[in-house]
């Protein structure tokens, strides 16, 4: 692999004061991902999985270490730089969805434009497009509500992709869901990642690691490659 | 630099993000707009009312004429003596010699006119009708700016003469139709006199552009004798020293001297009357003075309700955006993790509080309009909407909007995306 790494953390720790005591939650962390991978993250609840993927997407700032985002340092950034970063490069998706409940499935998946200087006309076609891979072109007028699990998931992917980020990061994504709709999911994000993404995908299921390119684990804050 | 927050579409969509969650709540919303509505329909009523209380009692006093000072005969005020009839012995009412007294009394007064009423019954005439006829100075019509549609004033020599000739307003001489113009006589009384013209009666915008004066009688209703004329007339009373006037009018350098001259007439009509107070003095400047204090004070009441309603309906916003911001905590932590700056934040919460206080704003106009018109209707006043009785009210509701809307708007910017995402 000779280009450079999408994602690379070098030494990053992150610690929180919790009532005067010092949390480390990542311990001097050396972790890279490259373009068009796929690599899972595994690891027991509270290991500071979710703490790793918010270093990742920009929403959170390493304690100590550097994290470089398609070769750019981030921690020299300033706060609308990041937002930039989280609105272009990274596309998120949560174990419970996050979608706003009082928008249309349409909206849901267009929110990143809201605060790009895109004109619609660029991408409205974007969002179509998005909703149709993830197969909810029929659904576009509805409400979160009006959906299913896995069918709300499908819309945080579209979101997720919609700008066609340099990284996908899910954050246990079939957390909430059964097993017949997990392995629908996971199928789209295979399929995403067949199309060219770059995906980090935390997850407690094992049969995932088939699916993905690599798995790495988390264990109390430090990270091991498994072979 | 990404600068979309100017963008329309933008602008677009953020309003409609502030209605659509504005309107989820409605009965939350309407509540916590109460305030201000009560504070813009106070303040639009204190501007409204009070510019048309303004015009109306301003115009009116401006009609006596500002730099006048008018002495009108009155019952004795005299407090020291006891019998109405030991008082009248004293004195003898206006008279000429008062007038004489007053043009010699100070440089500042100018000029001095002065008016007797006659009591004459026209026959063939309803009692509305009935014209007030009154024998005056040739200087009453200059003081009063008054002018003629047609034929001439009277002058100085109609009086020095007691010439038998008249004028007449408008109205009287429309009443009289054919026999109502210049040449004709008319007879009053007993006797004959010649009308040698016909007073305007000017509308009062004229007259307030002019700057000129005019006095608060119904000139349209009037007929003018020179005075002296009405010696010639049964029963009425002579000009020598026992006539009595009706009217005295002071006309001054300026209505600022107003106050300093005041005491000087007092002092003079005090001491032809024997301290006899049968007189009583009309300062339009100082009722200007007094009316304008009033209406600052009945602004400042108004003022201060609205500015109490503004405030108490700026921190019902506040405390609404407040509770709307810890409802919608995880909503921040979305917007933030797909791309939305503090900024961003700031601008959506800050937009919703522009639209709960600008809506209060609107329906505030409205309420102020009914209110005031209700005063209006009940004090008598009028009512004047202008851009400015409708400008200022919604710019201050853009301020509540602003202040009520700034820490809330900032308190949620602040938070961190991470902790936002994982609120409940
Ligand atoms: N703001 C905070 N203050 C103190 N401790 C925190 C804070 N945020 C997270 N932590 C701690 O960091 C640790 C890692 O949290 P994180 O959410 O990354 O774990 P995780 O691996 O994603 O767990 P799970 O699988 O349950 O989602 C946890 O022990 C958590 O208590
Ligand atoms: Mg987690």
């Amino acid at each position: 692999m000779s280009l450079p790494p999408i994602a690379q953390l070098h030494g990053v720790s992150k610690n929180y004061s919790l009532d005067g005591r010092i949390v480390e939650v990542l311990r001097n962390v050396d972790f890279s991902v490259h373009k068009g991978e796929f690599v899972a993250i595994t690891g027991k609840s509270g290991s500071g999985k979710s703490t790793l993927l918010h270093i990742c997407g920009c929403l959170d700032r390493p304690t100590v270490g550097k994290y470089l985002l398609d070769g750019r340092d981030v921690g020299v950034l300033a706060d609308q730089q990041l937002a930039g970063l989280r609105q272009n490069y990274v596309g998120f998706v949560f174990q419970d969805f996050n979608l706003l409940p009082y928008a249309s499935v349409y909206e849901n998946a267009a929110l990143p434009f809201l605060y790009s200087t895109l004109e619609e006309e660029r991408w409205k076609p974007m969002v179509l497009q998005a909703l149709e891979d993830v197969g909810l072109s029929h659904r576009m007028a509805h409400r979160p509500a009006a959906l299913s699990g896995g069918e709300r998931q499908r819309v945080a992917i579209a979101r997720a992709v919609v700008t066609d980020p340099k990284l996908v990061l899910a954050d246990e994504p079939t957390g909430n869901l059964d097993s017949v709709t997990s392995r629908d999911i996971l199928a789209l994000f295979s399929s995403l990642h067949k199309k060219g993404a770059t995906i980090l995908l935390v997850t407690h299921d094992r049969s995932v690691a088939a699916t993905a390119s690599r798995t790495v684990v988390m264990c109390d804050g430090t990270l091991t490659e498994v072979v | 630099m990404r600068n979309h927050i100017l963008r329309l579409e933008y602008l677009l969509a953020l309003y409609a993000i502030a209605s659509g969650s504005l309107l989820r709540h409605r009965l939350r919303s309407f509540l916590s707009i109460l305030g201000v509505i009560c504070g813009v329909a106070a303040v639009f009523a204190t501007l409204s009312i009070g510019e048309g209380a303004k015009r109306e009692v301003l115009a009116g006093i401006r009609q006596l004429g500002l730099e006048n000072i008018i002495v009108r005969r009155s019952q004795f005020l005299n407090t020291k003596t006891t019998g109405g009839e030991s008082a009248r012995n004293y004195s003898n009412g206006l008279q000429l010699r008062d007038v004489q007294l007053l043009q010699g009394a100070s440089s500042a007064i100018t000029d001095v006119a002065f008016l007797k009423e006659l009591q004459v019954e026209f026959t063939g005439m309803t009692q509305e009708m009935m014209p007030q006829v009154v024998a005056c100075s040739s200087s009453y019509f200059t003081i009063h700016g008054l002018t003629v549609t047609r034929g001439r004033m009277i002058l100085e020599r109609d009086v020095r003469l007691k010439k038998k000739i008249c004028l007449l307003g408008e109205g009287v001489a429309r009443g009289l139709g054919s026999k109502g113009t210049v040449g004709n006589s008319l007879r009053v009384g007993e006797q004959v006199f010649l009308i040698v013209g016909i007073v305007r009666s000017a509308p009062l915008k004229n007259q307030e552009s002019k700057g000129g004066t005019t006095l608060a009688r119904e000139v349209d209703q009037m007929v003018f004798l020179p005075f002296g004329a009405h010696d010639y007339m049964k029963g009425s009373q002579g000009t020598g020293a026992v006539a009595v006037l009706d009217e005295i009018v002071i006309k001054l350098r300026s209505g600022k001297v107003a106050e300093q001259i005041v005491p000087l007439i007092l002092r003079t009509l005090r001491l032809s009357h024997n301290s006899v107070r049968d007189f009583q003095l009309i300062v339009p400047w100082q009722l200007m003075y007094q009316a304008k204090k009033t209406q600052k004070i009945f602004n400042m009441v108004l003022g201060t309700i609205g500015a109490i309603s503004l405030l108490v309906g700026g921190i019902g916003i506040m405390n609404v955006l407040l509770a709307v911001i810890s409802e919608r905590t995880r909503e921040i932590g979305i917007r933030r993790a797909v791309g939305a700056t503090r900024k961003d934040i700031m601008a959506q919460f800050l937009a919703e509080s522009l639209l709960l206080t600008v809506t209060g704003g609107i329906i505030g106009i409205f309420a102020g309009l009914a209110c005031s018109m209700l005063i209006a209707r009940f004090a008598g006043w009028s009512v004047a909407v202008s851009l400015v009785t409708v400008v200022v009210p919604l710019i201050t509701s853009v301020i509540v909007g602003i202040c009520a809307g700034v820490y809330p708007a900032v308190k949620a910017a602040g938070m961190d995306p991470v902790q936002a995402l994982r609120s409940a």
